[in-house]
């Protein structure tokens, strides 16, 4: 076979290029540490990596709005905290008040500082994070979730947030706290029915709070017990006002301080001597109460200085405290849930750090070179290299001319 | 005695031109479509004498050349397929160079801005992370743009490289018609012009790489050339021209046309074989329009939906959201010059979640018009205008159409170039949700809400709509505002629940008699409500392009473009080889070795110094003879 000189030449000499080529090529990888360049080095692990990319900066964005969840979460979390020590100070107040020896100007002190402590209770439900949303304002609503209306009969709070509360998502935790639920929803006096006393009441009878013996037998329905005086023995009757007609075993009983009464599956205990006239009204409990008008209702409590007043602070004390405490243990019980949704964020950040090294490793593989790999390939290509220059040097000197002079 | 003189005469001659001939071919050694030549000699014949026979020595034959026709159009058929793939693969390069992948890739920058609304949605009333969004946003639109833009200068760089190439032909077609004329002016019977020939395998070799040629050879070794199939580049000694025009239909595609006597033919890129032309027309009409569709498809596909959920929100000041991008405009059919109707065709995006990477082509037939999807060549009857099909509306806004009339759509080669962001003010960004879900009092804490938004434009999306769970497990939904009812739907745990176009999602178990109201959302509670923000959000889990999802979109488009460089490469890699081979092959038979030239010049200067001395012996001779005489 002939073997023409200059194809000869051309072929080792683009041979020699493309093996320069190879070899910057792998150089090139060498110092950028990546396997796959170029989408058409390797275009499935191309793929796969871009992927890899996308699920890590979507990894990192869950990963910044679970550390933004997690600053309100632990704000909401010692707001609410703040919340129970107020309501244990007004707690104290409220029994400090009831104190015998106090006098009007002693109660409206502790009045004014139970209406500080309500403003204080306010402030904190409606506080908000770093970023300008609501801690307890639920599903959203105004920016202010409690809003102190003042009317003619007095403050009311109201609660303009949205009602109900965010559930957590596979990868993000709620921001806010339905302030709703933690608040505005106490049931009044003992869950059931309450027991109170009229202004014009003129004897010093007050009651318990009341419990239900039978829950079957309630009737849900308004009752009065009203006192008469017959032939000099002090009776009370019971009416149902929703019926109009006496409660069957309870007309004309005769009244002791300390009698314990008992109806259509609830009781209580009635105290103090009444007056002809006096009236006990029971009345089933049906809306729920808010802390804020439990304060409202104990600063009324205490600055009532209205006739036979005693009796009914004693009663209305007794009740807010109730209710007071109802409110403590759903602060606590909000609490509680916040600090488990604090503990499952550092679940969900543990898990996306996971998640996010998962990702890193996997681009990582898809894309990048195995450097052993990587340098034993280039010392081959090298020595490839080296062997066709030195072989090409030899080759070119061979020629019948050398030996023809 | 005299013809021992004439003999060695002769030989010396003749040894000479040989030599001559060895010094021709080291000279060319690497002169280009050079073929090695070779001295034919013979025996000069006989002389007869009463004795015999006598012979009268060496004389040259002719001067031939070395070379195999069939191995030279191998080389040149091989060389041309080379120089195709070749030119296909380094222009794919370029245009590989402009889809880079991880952080400095388009998908980089579609998810940080998609990512960017997570911030949003944690604090819809921070104006930073709103700022941060919409920065992204237009990062986003430029750097799309840009790359449209480089598209574009790509094509131009390819259409320069065509232009040039076809006025090279054109010369080498006009050199090619002037040596078949001195080859016919140098004819002899008996010689060969061996350079001229040479000459003209050369032309022939180079028009070969910029474009495949067929050949028919003529009188006296002239050739006739081919191309396309059957177009005469060259007949004889006449030439014609190639010329890059534009396409009739769709005036900024630009095709190869054969041109005879003033009349212009398209030539069909399949038929052009191989050569640089075919390359960079295979780059030109199949490479650069599918990325441009696939760039343009991501970038309206992206467009369409961010605006439709855009529009959907609430911005800070309580306004119905507008557009984020500018709105895509809707693509103008373009006319083939044939049609005989007056109507002007348009298309525009019905469904972005439907869209084909591809160009479209209408033709109106008597009952109705046929679309063919111009990627897979696939065809579909379709009844009058306006339908939607692939995600695209056609339609006929003006005019009538005559059957037979043909439209060309490209609707998405100009998307990527015009997006733009619409949406410049920070509060402008529509982050909360038109509507708000209020749970009853009386729930059960057993059903709490993961998500509201809206998904759909409706008419009654801000109606009073009460769910309420049944103790069979099934929900009523309750439409106060319009005073519908419908009762038994299934309930699935973290499945949205759909009406009125938005879509509520609950978690937990229901209780029977839990409630659930959804209504308009109270003015001034926008700071607080980042319901579209998530909405937005879940868009990176839309399925869109071909099924992969919204945020994925990017590496459906540079993975195809890695297999086609890939598979570019591949293929010129292959074609390489075997044009190297073949020309290896030519050059074996017509190339100059300078051994075997060494060693041939030795054997005819000794040859020469023979004859010399043969010449000697005979003067010699004859001088003894002389003095013999004169004695």
């Amino acid at each position: 076979m002939r073997v023409s000189t200059a194809n000869s030449y051309d072929i080792t000499v683009s041979t020699l290029a493309r093996r320069q080529a190879d070899l910057a090529a792998q150089q090139e990888r060498l110092s950028t540490g990546k396997r796959v360049l170029r989408p058409s080095d390797d275009p499935v692990a191309a793929t796969l990596a871009e992927a890899a990319q996308n699920r890590l900066s979507r990894v990192q964005g869950d990963q910044r709005a679970l550390e933004a969840s997690r600053a309100s979460l632990v704000q909401a979390e010692s707001g609410l905290g703040e919340s129970g020590e107020l309501i244990q100070r007004a707690r104290d107040l409220i029994i400090s008040a009831g104190n015998a020896t106090f006098g009007p100007s002693e109660r409206e002190d502790i009045a004014r500082q139970l209406f500080g402590l309500r403003e204080q209770m306010i402030a904190v439900a409606n506080r908000q994070d770093n970023a300008g949303r609501t801690l307890y304002g639920g599903l959203g609503g105004s920016a202010t979730p409690f809003v102190d209306l003042y009317g003619p009969t007095g403050g009311a709070v109201q609660f303009q947030g949205q009602r109900g509360q965010q559930a957590a998502g596979n990868t993000s935790l709620p921001q806010t706290l339905d302030g709703d639920a933690i608040w505005m929803r106490i049931p009044q006096g003992n869950g059931s029915f309450t027991l109170s006393l009229p202004d014009t009441n003129t004897g010093g009878v007050r009651t318990g709070l009341g419990q239900v013996t039978n829950p079957a037998a309630l009737t849900g329905q308004r009752y009065d017990i009203t006192f008469a005086n017959v032939a000099g023995v002090m009776q009370y009757s019971v009416t149902n006002l929703d019926t109009g007609t006496p409660v069957a075993g309870q007309t004309g009983v005769p009244y002791q301080p300390g009698t314990t009464i008992a109806f259509d599956g609830l009781s209580f205990d009635m105290q103090g001597t009444a007056a002809a006239g006096d009236r006990i009204e029971l009345r089933p409990a049906t809306l729920p109460t808010d802390i804020f008008k439990v304060m409202q209702d104990t600063v009324d409590a205490l600055r009532d200085t209205g006739t036979n007043s005693d009796a009914r602070r004693l009663q209305n004390l007794a009740r807010t405290l109730v209710e007071l405490d109802a409110g403590h243990d759903r602060v606590l019980l909000a609490r509680g849930r916040a600090g488990e949704m604090l503990n499952r964020a550092d679940s969900l950040e543990s898990m996306l750090g996971n998640r996010s090294v998962a990702y890193e490793t996997e681009k990582s593989q898809l894309e990048d070179l195995d450097l052993i790999k990587g340098i034993s390939d280039f010392q081959n290509q090298q020595v490839g290299l080296q062997a066709a220059l030195k072989s090409y040097a030899q080759v070119q000197r061979l020629s019948l001319f050398e030996f023809v002079r | 005695m005299s013809a021992a003189l004439s003999i060695a005469s002769r030989a010396l001659n003749t040894n000479l031109a040989a030599l001559q001939v060895i010094g021709h071919n080291i000279s060319n050694v690497n002169t280009e479509g050079y073929s090695r030549q070779n001295v034919l000699l013979q025996s000069s014949g006989y002389q007869e004498f009463g004795n015999g026979f006598f012979g009268r020595g060496v004389e040259i034959a002719t001067v031939s050349r070395s070379h195999d026709a069939y191995l030279t159009r191998e080389a040149n058929l091989s060389r041309s397929v080379a120089s195709a793939d070749g030119t296909r693969l380094s222009k794919l390069k370029q245009l590989e160079g402009l889809f880079p992948t991880g952080q400095a890739g388009l998908g980089a920058a579609m998810n940080s801005m998609l990512n960017a609304w997570s911030d949003v949605a944690s604090a819809p009333g921070n104006l930073t992370a709103r700022v941060v969004v919409i920065a992204r946003g237009e990062e986003l639109a430029g750097r799309i743009r840009n790359t449209a833009s480089q598209l574009d200068q790509q094509k131009q760089g390819a259409e320069l490289q065509a232009e040039a190439t076809v006025t090279a032909v054109n010369r080498l077609a006009l050199d090619l018609a002037g040596v078949n004329q001195r080859i016919i002016e140098t004819q002899s019977l008996s010689n060969t012009p061996n350079d001229l020939f040479d000459q003209r395998d050369q032309l022939l070799s180079e028009i070969n790489k910029y474009i495949q040629t067929s050949t028919v050879s003529g009188d006296g070794g002239t050739v006739s050339v081919f191309i396309g199939g059957s177009q005469p580049l060259v007949l004889g000694q006449r030439a014609n021209q190639l010329a890059l025009t534009n396409d009739p239909v769709d005036p900024s595609r630009k095709g190869i046309s054969f041109v005879q006597g003033g009349v212009s033919t398209p030539v069909d890129d399949a038929a052009l074989g191989g050569g640089e032309l075919a390359g960079l027309m295979t780059f030109l009409h199949q490479d650069l329009p599918d990325m441009q569709n696939q760039l343009g498809r991501m970038a309206l596909a992206l467009a369409s939906e961010m605006n439709t959920q855009h529009r959907l929100g609430v911005d800070l000041a309580g306004v119905a959201g507008g557009d984020f991008f500018v709105p895509p405009a809707a693509t103008a059919g373009l006319p083939a010059p044939t049609n005989t109707g007056t109507a002007t065709a348009r298309a525009s995006v019905s469904d972005p979640t439907a869209l084909r990477a591809t160009d479209y082509e209408l033709r109106v037939n008597a009952t109705g018009v046929d679309v063919i999807r111009l990627s897979d060549g696939q065809s579909t009857a379709l009844g009058p205008l306006p339908f939607t099909f692939d995600g695209l509306t056609f339609e006929l806004p003006s005019g009538t159409a005559a059957p037979g009339d043909r439209f060309v759509f490209r609707p998405f080669v100009d998307a990527a170039r015009n997006l733009s962001m619409s949406l410049a003010a920070p509060d402008r960004l529509a982050a909360a949700s038109p509507v708000l879900v209020t749970p009853a009092t009386t729930n059960a804490s057993g059903l709490s809400v993961e998500r509201l938004s809206a998904v759909s434009p409706s008419a009654a999306l801000a109606n009073n709509v009460t769910i309420s769970f049944q103790a069979n497990g099934t929900y009523t939904v309750n439409d106060t505002t319009a005073g519908t009812t419908s009762t038994g739907n299934a309930y699935i745990a973290g499945q949205p629940i759909s009406v009125n176009g938005w879509s509520l999602t609950l978690r937990g178990s229901p209780n029977a008699g839990d409630s659930f109201t959804v209504s308009a959302a109270p003015p001034g509670a926008t700071t607080q409500n980042a319901g579209n923000a998530g909405a937005i959000l879940a868009l990176r889990e839309q399925p869109t392009f071909d099924g992969v999802p919204l945020a994925d979109g990017y590496t459906s488009l540079f993975s195809s473009l890695g297999t086609r460089v890939q598979s570019a490469r591949f293929a010129a890699d292959f074609t390489a080889q075997v044009a190297t081979s073949n020309e290896s092959a030519r050059a074996g038979v017509a190339g100059v070795n300078l051994d075997e030239e060494a060693a041939r010049l030795l054997q005819f200067q000794q040859s020469y110094q023979a004859s010399a001395k043969f010449l000697q012996i005979a003067q010699s001779a004859f001088d003894t003879l002389l003095q013999t005489v004169g004695r």
